[in-house]
């Protein structure tokens, strides 16, 4: 008979690919169906962590202080898109990344805001749940409903003729601008609708782990899910979910390993260095990822 | 027929020292198909770019159906019903022709991030009909075979054709075509001709085409321009061109 520490530790190990994958799944929408390089992706999640972690410390419940973060993260993301998207693709990225960046050392330098030591006992979204194991179960359930609800908003976008813009503008921006689409309020959107997923996301995550830190919400963040984007597929919203999932089991597993095993480096660096030639790998031999894109076929 | 649907003002347009576009002044008949001539680097392409909307002019006037559409972005030359193709073919190598085809549908409402949400059910209708006449089009056009293929697999000439395709498509009222028939074999070039002939008597569509095959031109336009060195050089009807001296010095002067 398995144990209930083993089943929670497993259920804490999916809630966090979960997490993971929904953040993953704004970089396929906003990358990987889009073309939008957006390397800020960290600093909506921690808008969203941070307004949700004072709204509930402040009395909110749960529901009150997500729908807070999504609408604060989709204000900043629109606010930054009107600049940055007129930017080229390598100088859009530097641009949302020193975003995230001036995000995180302003939050960092103001003890209001929580300054360096962050934000301590963020509520749960479940406060009646005492017991370790059910509070893990409600927060499976919860990052379940999450990423089904946002996968499925990413598939109605993108077979829509709505995903098909998007799609052109990703592989052809000036022919869709001949084909009369509005390449700058398609950008736009699609950076808000981002936002205000990885708003939620952030409000989740911070209501899980019962803390808010900028140590939590650098720009490794951001590279890690662009990791899991492009090694799971970044085209498709499972991909998201299977990137995620291979990098959170390495990592775990790394940690475990390193327990029985004299690793020759620190587990956490090992990861890195791993990841690292992995990606190169997936890039060389299969650009798209591990799950591609289809063909859209229809019947005729 | 004789009413000018598109007017060109003195538009000028210049790259650091190089003039592109200098001082040009033309009009365009409604129903007509007009060749645009010149030698490489004459200023064609950016004629039909300022046009376009592909770039800003920095002076002059661009007018269609009599409203000003100087300095407008493509798409809203688009949806002035302008449809430009380029010289060297444009894809989207990541759908299918069919739906590199409904691309160009102009009445697709599921194209707005709401109706593809929320009114799914008057987008789907409307998405098979533009299916059925999108694949009419790659039927007309003799590439139907590929219609659930990517355009990556084309050749030079079928991309051409779905240019074409696109430009039906599109409804457009007139259309601009850089070098519809460039580097396809002279059949194919003859029966794109064709295609453009049956646009205008079908539909009067207004067709502006840049082509280099003065003898294919010559052959089935009623007006042609000029240009040279940004400017506009000559202008005339096939006949008084290719009588022109001059023009013919241009051309055999490259």
């Amino acid at each position: 008979m398995v144990s209930v520490e083993f089943l929670s530790y497993i259920g804490a190990t999916a809630i966090t690919v979960l997490l993971f994958a929904i953040l993953s799944l704004t970089v396929n929408l906003q990358y990987g169906s889009a073309g939008i390089f957006n390397f800020g992706t960290v600093a909506f999640f921690m808008i969203g962590a941070y307004t949700s972690a004072y709204m509930t410390l402040a009395g909110y419940p749960f529901v009150v202080g997500a729908i807070a973060g999504s609408a604060i993260a989709a204000v900043a993301g629109y606010l930054i898109s009107l600049p940055a998207l007129n930017l080229r693709g390598d100088f859009l990225a530097l641009a949302t990344f020193m975003f995230a960046e001036v995000i995180n050392i302003f939050v960092l330098n103001v003890p209001a805001l929580g300054g360096a030591v962050g934000i301590a006992h963020v509520p749960s979204a479940f406060p009646w749940i005492r017991d370790y194991g059910t509070s893990v179960a409600a927060n499976l359930i919860l990052g379940s409903a999450l990423f089904v609800g946002f996968y499925l908003l990413y598939r109605l976008i993108m077979v829509s003729p709505y995903g098909r813009v998007l799609k052109s503008i990703r592989e052809n921006e000036v022919l869709a601008d001949a084909l009369g689409k509005n390449t700058f309020r398609y950008k736009s959107q699609v950076f808000v609708i981002g936002s205000i997923i990885a708003g939620i996301d952030g409000a989740a995550y911070a209501q899980y782990i019962g803390f808010a830190g900028t140590e939590l919400f650098t720009y490794a963040v951001t590279f890690t899910v662009y990791i899991m984007s492009i090694i799971g597929g970044s085209s498709t919203g499972v991909g998201a979910l299977l990137g995620s999932a291979i990098y959170t089991a390495v990592q775990t597993g790394l940690l475990i390993l390193k327990d029985s095993v004299a690793l020759p480096v620190d587990s956490n660096n090992l990861l890195f260095i791993l990841f690292g030639l992995f990606t190169v790998f997936v890039i060389y031999y299969r650009p798209d990822g591990i799950i591609r894109e289809k063909l859209r076929r229809v019947k005729i | 027929m004789a009413d000018p649907i598109l007017r060109v003002e003195s538009l000028s347009k210049s790259f650091g020292g190089l003039v592109a576009a200098d001082q040009i002044t033309l009009q365009i008949d409604q129903g007509s198909i007009t060749g645009l001539i010149g030698p490489n680097g004459s200023g064609k392409t950016t004629l039909f770019n300022l046009v376009s909307g592909a770039l800003k002019p920095d002076g002059g006037r661009v007018l269609f159906r009599n409203s000003d559409i100087t300095g407008l972005r493509p798409h809203q030359v688009f949806k002035k019903g302008v449809y430009r193709t380029f010289q060297s073919p444009q894809i989207i190598p990541r759908l299918t022709l069919i739906e590199n085809m409904l691309l160009a549908d102009r009445a697709q409402i599921g194209e707005g991030l709401f109706p593809a949400l929320f009114n799914r059910r008057r987008w789907k209708e409307h998405e098979e009909k533009a299916i059925r006449r999108a694949y009419e089009h790659l039927k007309f056009l003799d590439i139907e075979k590929y219609a659930n293929e990517s355009p990556s697999i084309l050749s030079g000439g079928q991309l051409k054709l779905l240019e074409i395709g696109r430009a039906l498509m599109s409804d457009a009222t007139m259309l601009l075509l850089d070098e519809p028939a460039a580097g396809v074999n002279p059949t194919l070039a003859a029966k794109i001709f064709d295609l453009l002939e049956h646009l205008r008597r079908e539909r009067g569509v207004t067709i502006f085409v840049i082509e280099h095959k003065v003898d294919l031109v010559f052959e089935r336009v009623d007006f042609a321009f000029v240009l040279n060195k940004g400017r506009l050089f000559f202008s005339g009807t096939p006949e008084e061109v290719s009588r022109e001296q001059s023009v013919i010095d241009v051309y055999l002067g490259e």
